[in-house]
Parts: C-alpha cells; sequence; structure tokens
C-alpha cells in the first residue's frame, strides 16, 4: 500500500461513510416494512398489552382505563388530556413536516422519553427490541400507515450558539408578537392568549394551549425541541406550523430564545 | 353586675389570693363561682366566627408551634387547622428532614423551639413575601417564603443562647432582625474561655442585628444584662428588648434580686456608626459591639428601668408607645417613643420617657391593639384578658395617685381557661390594626376539652374584640405548644401564594426520565403523574450509593404525589412541579416496591415502581 497518499486514504473514509449512512437509510425504510411482519407485532402486542393497554385501550382508541379520569385544570379551565387515540394516525412529535407520518425515530423516541406532562411514563426499561416491537404494532391501528407514502422531508435543529442572548429574545419577542402566538399562548406566554378557551383538538376535546411561565415541554426540555414543535407544528392540537411562515432560519431561533425567556430558562 | 362593682370584688380577691405565687408564676385559678358570674355578661360586637362548609377564613394566622419546633397556619376567625410547615423538626409526612433539600438546611439538627413567628414588612405592614420564627434551643433563626410556604433559610447564630424574642425591621422596609439572647453565656463559649466558665459576672447577653435578605448576622451588641422579647419601632430607628436578669443571676432567687429591670432601647443610626468606625471585636465570625454600661462607645443603648422582671413589649399601631407589661409587677409600663429620642439626645433621664405605669392585673404578660387607642393585656396568674384605653392610663398617671387607684383605663376584664401566655389581636403588629379578633394562646386548658389524658392540649381562644367588651366566643385545642402568632388579612398573603413551585427552580428538576450510573454512584431521575412513576423498574447492586431525584409533573391542583421506599426508611411528598430528592445506599438486597403516599387517583395504589438490588 506505498504510495496511498493521505487523500486517497481520506477519500476511501469519505466512501465507506456515504455507504453507512446509505445502509442506514435503506434500514430506515425497511423498519417500516416491520408492519408487515406478523412475528415482530406479534412481540409487539405482548409489550403493548403488558405496558400500555392501560392507557392507549385494547383498541389503540386511547380510552384505556386510566385516561378517562385524567384531568387538567389551568386558569380555571378544565381539560382532559387523553392517551394518544392511535386509530387515527395523527402524531404531535414528528421530525416531519405537518400532516405527514412520524418516522420510525420520532416514536422510539416518544416511547423512550415519556412525555412527562401527560403522564406518558418512559419505557428506558424495555429493551430497543421490545421498543420496536410495540411501534411496529401502533401503526397496525391506523390505515395511514399502509396507505400513505411516508414524507421524505426531515427538519432537522442545529442550534446557533447565540440562542439565549438578550438581543436574541428581544428580536424574538417581536416575531412572537408578529406571528401571534399570543393569540393562543397570551402575551406573558401563560397559555391564555384571546383563542385559547375556545380551541379544540381534533378528538373535539378542549385542549390549552402551552403555559410557557410552567416550562414543562411535552416534547423534551432541549431548546431544538421547541424549534421542532413550531417548525413541524402539532398536529391535532390546532397549533400550527410555521415552516412556512418563518423562513429565515436565524429568526426561528430568535423565536427560541424568547419561549426560553418565558420559561424564565434565560434572563 | 355593674363592672364597677365588680372590679372592687375582684380586686378585694386579689388581694386574699395574695402576691406570694407571683414571684413563681405558679398558677392560681380564678373560684368558679366567679368565672360563671363572668360568663353573663352581654355582649356589643356581635361579630360572626361561623365559617360554613366551602366559605374562606378571613384571614391567615401564623402560629409557632413551640417545642414542636414547627409553624402552623390557622383559619382565623374559623380557628381551623389548615397547614403546617415544619421548620426545625423533622416531619414524616412531608419528607422534611429525610430529603436532601431540607436536610442542607436542617444540617443534622432535628429538634427546635419556635416562639414568635413575625411576617416582613413594608411601611409598617406586611409585605406578604417572609415569615420568620426563632429556634430557642439550637439558636436559630429560619426564613419561611409565603409564596410555597416553605423554608429557605435557617441561619446559626453563634455567641448566643436561649434566642427568645424576634422582631423584623417594620420601616421603611425589612431590611433587618432582631433576634434576643434570653440565657448569658461566656462569649466565647469555648474551651478558649474556660475560665469564665464558673464566673457568671463574665456571662452575657446579646442582642443580634441579622440581614434578612442575604439571612447573614450584620452584628451582635453585648451586654451584661439578658435580652427576652423583643420589638422595633415604626420608624427603623429603634429595636428593644426586656431584660429580666440584670443581676447576672444563675438560680431563680438571684435573677429576682433587683427591684428594677430594665427596658433596653438600641439605636440603629448609632450601630451603623459603631460599624463604620470599625468599634467590635470579631468572635466566632461575627462583628460583636460593646453595649454594656460603661463600654457603650457609641451609645447605642438606653436603659429604662421598669419594676422587676418584666415580659413583652409591644408597640402601638400608631408607632407611639412601647408598652412593657410587667409579669412580676401587676403594671404595665408604657414609654413614649417620642420621648426616647430626646433621651438619646440627653436631654431627659431614660426614667422620663415613662409615660404611665397602669394596674392590669396579676402576671401581665404580652399586650396587643385594636387600632382604636385601646391596649388588651393577657394576664396569666388572673387567667384573664384586660382591655385598657391608652390615653386614660397616661391621663390618670398625670393626675396623680388618686386617680389611678378608680383605675379609669380599664375597660373590660374578660376570663380566659386558662393561664395565658401570648395574645394577639388581628393585624395588631402593623399601624393596620383593625381591632376585629383576638387570639388569647391559653397554656392550659384543664377541662375544657374531653380528657386525652395526662398530657393535655393548650386551649387557643378566640375572643371578638369589635365592641365595647370582649366576648368569648370559641375555645380551640392545640397539640405542644404555640407561643405566639400573628393575624394577617387574608388580601395581603393570598395573592402571593402558589399553587405550584416554578420547576426549574429546583437546578435537578426532572424532564427525562434516566438511570445514571459511574462506579457504584447511581443517580435516578424520576418523574411522577398520577397514577404513574416515569420510571416501572431500575436496577441496584448491593452497596450502591443512590440518589433519587423525583419531579411531580402534574398540573393539577393539590394533585402532590409521595415516594416511599420500602424497608429503606424513606417518605416524602411533591407537589405539583416540585422536585425532592433523597440519598441512600441500597445495603439491602431484594425487590423494594417504592409506591406513591399520598392519594392521587383512583389508582393510586397501583402507582409504584420496583427497585431490584441485586446482591
Ligand atoms: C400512563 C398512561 C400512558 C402509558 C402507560 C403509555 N402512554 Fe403513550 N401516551 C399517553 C398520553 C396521555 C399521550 C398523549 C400526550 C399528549 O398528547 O399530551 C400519549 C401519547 C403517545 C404517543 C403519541 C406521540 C405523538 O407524537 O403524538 C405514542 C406514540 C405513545 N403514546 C406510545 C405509547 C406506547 C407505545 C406505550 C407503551 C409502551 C405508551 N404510550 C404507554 C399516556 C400513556
Ligand atoms: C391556534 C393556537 C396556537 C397558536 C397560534 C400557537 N400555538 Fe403553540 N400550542 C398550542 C396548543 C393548543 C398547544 C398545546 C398542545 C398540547 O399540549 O398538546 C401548544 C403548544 C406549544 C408548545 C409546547 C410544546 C411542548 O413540547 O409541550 C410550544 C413550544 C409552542 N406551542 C410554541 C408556539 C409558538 C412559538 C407559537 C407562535 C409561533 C405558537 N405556539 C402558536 C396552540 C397554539
Amino acid at each position: 500500500m506505498e504510495g496511498f497518499s493521505l487523500k486517497t486514504k481520506g477519500a476511501v473514509i469519505l466512501f465507506f461513510l456515504v455507504l453507512l449512512v446509505f445502509a442506514l437509510a435503506t434500514l430506515h425504510t425497511s423498519d417500516s416494512v416491520y408492519g408487515k411482519d406478523s412475528a415482530i407485532i406479534e412481540k409487539g402486542k405482548k409489550v403493548y398489552k403488558k405496558y400500555c393497554i392501560i392507557c392507549h385501550g385494547e383498541k389503540g382508541d386511547g380510552k384505556g382505563l386510566i385516561g378517562i379520569i385524567h384531568r387538567v385544570e389551568k386558569s380555571g379551565l378544565v381539560w382532559y388530556v387523553y392517551p394518544r387515540d392511535f386509530t387515527v394516525g395523527v402524531f404531535k412529535f414528528r421530525s416531519t413536516p405537518t400532516g405527514c407520518l412520524p418516522t420510525d425515530d420520532d416514536l422510539l423516541r416518544t416511547i423512550t422519553n415519556g412525555i412527562p406532562r401527560s403522564g406518558m411514563p418512559s419505557h428506558k426499561d424495555l429493551s430497543l427490541e421490545e421498543r420496536k416491537a410495540v411501534i411496529a404494532y401502533i401503526k397496525t391501528f391506523s390505515k395511514r400507515w399502509v396507505e400513505e407514502e411516508p414524507c421524505d422531508e426531515v427538519i432537522e435543529a442545529k442550534m446557533p450558539k447565540w440562542v439565549g442572548t438578550p438581543e436574541s429574545v428581544k428580536k424574538g419577542e417581536k416575531i412572537y408578537v408578529k406571528m401571534k402566538c399570543w393569540e393562543c399562548h397570551g402575551y406573558e406566554g401563560k397559555g391564555d392568549g384571546p383563542k385559547s378557551d375556545k380551541l379544540k383538538d381534533d378528538w373535539g376535546d378542549k385542549i390549552l394551549p402551552f403555559d410557557f411561565t410552567t416550562g414543562t415541554l411535552k416534547r423534551g426540555s432541549s431548546p431544538e425541541n421547541i424549534y421542532m414543535t413550531y417548525i413541524t407544528g402539532l398536529d391535532g392540537t390546532g397549533m400550527p406550523s410555521y415552516e412556512d411562515s418563518i423562513p429565515n432560519e436565524e429568526d426561528r431561533w430568535h423565536l427560541v430564545s424568547y419561549t426560553l425567556k418565558l420559561m424564565k430558562r434565560v434572563k | 353586675m355593674s363592672r364597677k362593682k365588680f372590679n372592687k370584688q375582684r380586686r378585694k380577691l386579689l388581694k386574699i389570693l395574695g402576691a406570694a405565687s407571683v414571684a413563681t408564676g405558679a398558677g392560681v385559678m380564678m373560684p368558679k363561682e366567679v368565672l360563671l358570674a363572668r360568663a353573663e355578661k352581654k355582649p356589643k360586637g356581635k361579630l360572626s366566627y361561623e365559617v360554613k362548609p366551602g366559605e374562606l377564613d378571613e384571614y391567615y394566622g401564623f402560629w409557632s408551634g413551640g417545642h414542636s419546633g414547627e409553624i402552623r397556619i390557622i383559619g382565623v376567625p374559623s380557628m381551623r387547622e389548615i397547614h403546617r410547615i415544619p421548620v426545625f423538626n423533622m416531619d414524616v409526612g412531608s419528607g422534611w428532614g429525610i430529603t436532601n433539600e431540607s436536610k442542607k438546611l436542617l444540617r443534622g439538627k432535628y429538634a427546635g423551639d419556635t416562639h414568635h413567628v413575625h411576617g416582613s414588612y413594608v411601611n409598617g405592614t406586611y409585605d406578604g413575601k417572609w415569615l420568620f420564627v426563632n429556634d430557642k434551643l439550637n439558636n436559630r433563626v429560619a426564613r419561611i417564603r409565603i409564596d410555597y410556604m416553605e423554608v429557605d433559610a435557617i441561619l446559626d447564630i453563634p455567641n448566643i443562647q436561649g434566642a427568645h424574642g424576634l422582631f423584623p425591621q417594620r420601616y421603611p422596609r425589612t431590611e433587618w432582625l432582631v433576634q434576643n439572647a434570653e440565657f448569658q453565656i461566656p462569649v466565647p463559649n469555648n474551651e478558649s474561655n474556660a475560665k469564665a466558665f464558673n464566673e457568671p459576672q463574665k456571662y452575657y447577653g446579646m442582642h443580634t442585628i441579622i440581614d434578612a435578605e442575604r439571612m447573614a448576622v450584620v452584628c451582635q451588641i453585648m451586654l451584661d444584662e439578658n435580652c427576652d422579647l423583643a420589638a422595633t419601632d415604626y420608624k427603623g430607628k429603634y429595636s428593644m428588648c426586656t431584660s429580666y436578669n440584670t443581676e447576672k443571676g444563675v438560680t431563680i432567687s438571684e435573677m429576682l434580686a433587683a427591684d428594677h429591670d430594665y427596658l433596653i432601647v438600641f439605636n440603629w443610626e448609632r450601630i451603623r456608626k459603631a460599624l463604620r468606625a470599625g468599634d467590635y471585636k470579631i468572635v466566632n465570625g461575627v462583628k460583636v459591639i460593646d453595649g454594656r454600661k460603661g463600654h457603650d462607645k457609641h451609645g447605642i443603648t438606653l436603659r429604662i428601668p421598669v419594676p422587676k422582671n418584666p415580659h413583652g413589649v409591644n408597640i402601638s399601631p400608631d408607632g407611639r408607645y412601647a408598652v412593657c407589661s410587667g409579669k412580676v409587677s401587676p403594671t404595665c409600663t408604657v414609654v413614649d417613643l417620642e420621648l426616647v429620642d430626646k433621651a438619646y439626645a440627653g436631654k431627659i433621664k431614660p426614667e422620663e420617657c415613662i409615660v404611665a405605669q397602669p394596674y392590669i392585673g396579676l402576671g401581665p404578660l404580652h399586650t396587643t391593639f385594636d387600632g382604636r387607642g385601646n391596649a388588651i393585656t393577657s394576664v396569666f396568674i388572673d387567667s384573664t384578658n384586660v382591655k385598657w384605653n391608652i390615653q386614660k392610663a397616661i391621663e390618670a398617671e398625670k393626675q396623680g395617685e388618686e386617680a389611678k387607684k378608680k383605675n379609669p383605663h380599664i375597660i373590660d376584664v374578660l376570663d380566659i381557661h386558662y393561664q395565658v401566655g401570648h395574645i394577639m389581636a388581628s393585624m395588631a403588629e402593623t399601624k393596620e390594626a383593625d381591632g376585629k379578633w383576638l387570639v388569647s394562646l391559653n397554656k392550659v386548658s384543664k377541662d375544657r376539652f374531653i380528657n386525652v389524658g395526662p398530657l393535655k392540649p393548650e386551649n387557643d381562644q378566640l375572643v371578638d374584640i369589635s365592641g365595647e367588651k370582649l366576648r368569648l366566643v370559641h375555645d380551640g385545642p392545640a397539640y405542644i405548644e404555640p407561643h405566639d402568632c400573628i393575624i394577617v388579612r387574608r388580601d395581603i398573603i393570598e395573592p402571593k401564594v402558589k399553587h405550584r413551585y416554578d420547576m426549574f427552580e429546583h437546578p435537578l428538576a426532572v424532564t427525562e426520565n434516566k438511570v445514571e450510573r459511574k462506579g457504584n454512584k447511581v443517580i435516578i431521575r424520576m418523574t411522577a403523574n398520577a397514577p404513574v412513576y416515569g420510571l416501572q423498574e431500575v436496577k441496584l447492586k448491593k452497596g450502591d450509593r443512590v440518589t433519587l431525584i423525583l419531579t411531580n409533573h402534574d398540573e393539577i391542583i393539590d394533585l402532590s404525589n409521595g415516594c416511599a421506599i420500602s424497608n429503606y426508611n424513606i417518605n416524602f411528598v411533591v407537589a405539583p412541579f416540585q422536585t425532592k430528592s433523597v440519598t441512600f445506599t441500597a445495603d439491602k438486597p431484594g425487590v423494594f416496591w417504592v409506591y406513591c403516599t399520598n392519594f392521587c387517583h383512583a389508582l393510586h395504589l397501583e402507582m409504584r415502581m420496583r427497585l431490584i438490588v441485586e446482591p
């Protein structure tokens, strides 16, 4: 291998990297083929029965025993957070654009970490295999998974260093006002905007906009998650996607800065 | 029976009971016939104390818990105990003394003796920000933040014992607190000063100044005298203490030897001057200024002689008078604070600040006010509350002995059951004293409740003071042993009190469930939502040093979750959005259920998870 220059070495490594990424990507798409693999579905069903059924219900319609009685109140309003109804195939926490199905990684993240504010526990104590199997199983509840092609676009959040600086917070405030986030979330971010008490989700249940002053995010507490929330939208909740209305990448992060301020996480 | 006639009879009676019992403070009960005769008086004030189901009290009462070490919140006028704030104690229900957060504040001391709860002030009235309370047992002061009704700082005070009277600055706002030391001790009180142990003449009392914001000692004024109860004025100029052991006695006889003791006033401007001039010694890390007679370089102290062994000192809501209750003397001493200015200026003698010394009854201990010029004094030995008019007492004093003998200042005498210590009227320690309710904290309940065994409850009696007469309306049993209380209007406190925590005030708030392991150190980060914990099982190895951090993510008001670890002696409660942590060694192999102790949900019993400790 004499004379093999550093440059070519680099090129070879790059080639392997590309191969790897490609392999991962195909692996990713073959995940959805799980849906047809009955052994995995059977395994997933067992996991579902042991861990999920009490909330998401036998039929996957979110009518498990707990769901019926989970009540939340804020500013004198009462609403119910039901476990997700999987029969509709609508999901809130995606990396895909609004209207799309989530990726398996999205579902895996939700199931692994849970949704503390909604009472969905983490499932870190399950093996990766078990979690993947249960994903395959919950997909059987909605036809969307068979009938629709998955969306190609996956949105990524790469946080600039300056997020949270006072200048950025200031710029973000202007965007918060301009984009009318306050119509639902209120000027002070308390979730009490003029539209807040009329909102219903896709399932016809009362839903309240997030109260930023509580700081307890459903999707996860990192700034990247906030970015993803309003760029991809929270499907099913009435909270739209701002992917098109805030095209400028910097503006998007200024808005994140401002929401961090509302949550008292920066000054 | 008319009041005058009664008073006459009464004085006769007092004569018979005699002063012999006064000195020791032993209880002498009123004969039953007299009690019955008194109960028939017709009331004029007619406030209703009834708070119907679903209705709310008009006042927050903050009670000290005495040697239970806690604070209690009592609704006034219903006298319902609404809440307890653990302070210098261990409370296994909430986990106070069990969690890392509380252990950090308590620093290993789980016994305490709270006497005086006071609120922080702005412009002579409560601002609803903090409460402060003393610990006479371990010489500490705790601060409670009113928004969470939770202790957020505990200060250890060096160089003192018997941390008794505590009072916050009332004007312009609470920057300083004063804390009196009732027991004189050697300073410093350690082996370096052992030769003083057997020389009581080298024992000293202290008046400690504390910075309320930083919760740190600003300085201490060292005295020969002891410092018992405390007060501050309404102008931000003076603080005060009563002193009953000017004799430096170490036996009860010695403490009662002198005819006169003092009300000692401290001049704050002069304290600041001494600090600026560097006229202090550092003892155990704090600045100690010499305020002893003959050593008080800056003239900080003013000693107003009062009859022997006085007790409480309270300031009238108009800020004009300090009323010093006699205890051993059957009188109160009224000091005009405007004259105190003159005495400091050297224009008059300290004793000339006294404008009245009216007769009150046997064993006057504490005085409170109705905001209409009247004082109400608790009288221990007589077991009465005595209502009297301050101006009338001053006028009679001017007119001389003959006028005084008629006791024109006394408006009403109410029998209470029995042996009253502190009394407090609504808002009486502020310029907004409203003269509606009074609570008489009686030390002895005797026959007032069904018999619960030899250790009986105290009796906190509610008195309507809105009319001319004092009207007893309610008996309230109390467990060991409230000393003092304040009664604060609801509109001052309620808007400040939160329904849930700001989650990220706690640096360890959990937003993602996970288990982290480094060698044998394990951190379990977990959330709680009724009826599930964020994790359903955690595997440990025998000998692991485990820290469990739990955050309650339930946003429903009042939905608190408990967390008990079976056979590991751990239990605590997290309120909505609150985080608490505990650290323990997993020294017993086996399966240990962690379960919710605080009823949270119809499926509360199912709210549990496993700790599996492998051998
Ligand atoms: C204690 C109740 C509970 C349990 C157990 C539970 N979930 Fe959930 N889950 C919820 C609730 C509530 C929501 C809806 C949260 C919201 O919209 O605020 C939810 C939402 C979801 C979502 C939707 C996420 C999205 O993007 O919209 C998925 C997927 C999900 N759960 C999967 C599971 C799986 C798989 C299990 C079992 C391994 C499980 N859950 C167990 C309560 C539960
Ligand atoms: C039409 C009403 C509406 C508007 C406008 C709106 N939101 Fe929301 N938003 C909601 C609702 C409803 C939820 C709560 C969804 C839930 O709890 O499942 C929410 C939740 C959120 C969350 C919390 C997500 C989480 O992880 O818990 C964030 C962050 C957020 N919105 C940001 C924004 C921003 C930024 C804007 C403006 C660019 C905005 N929203 C505009 C209705 C709205």
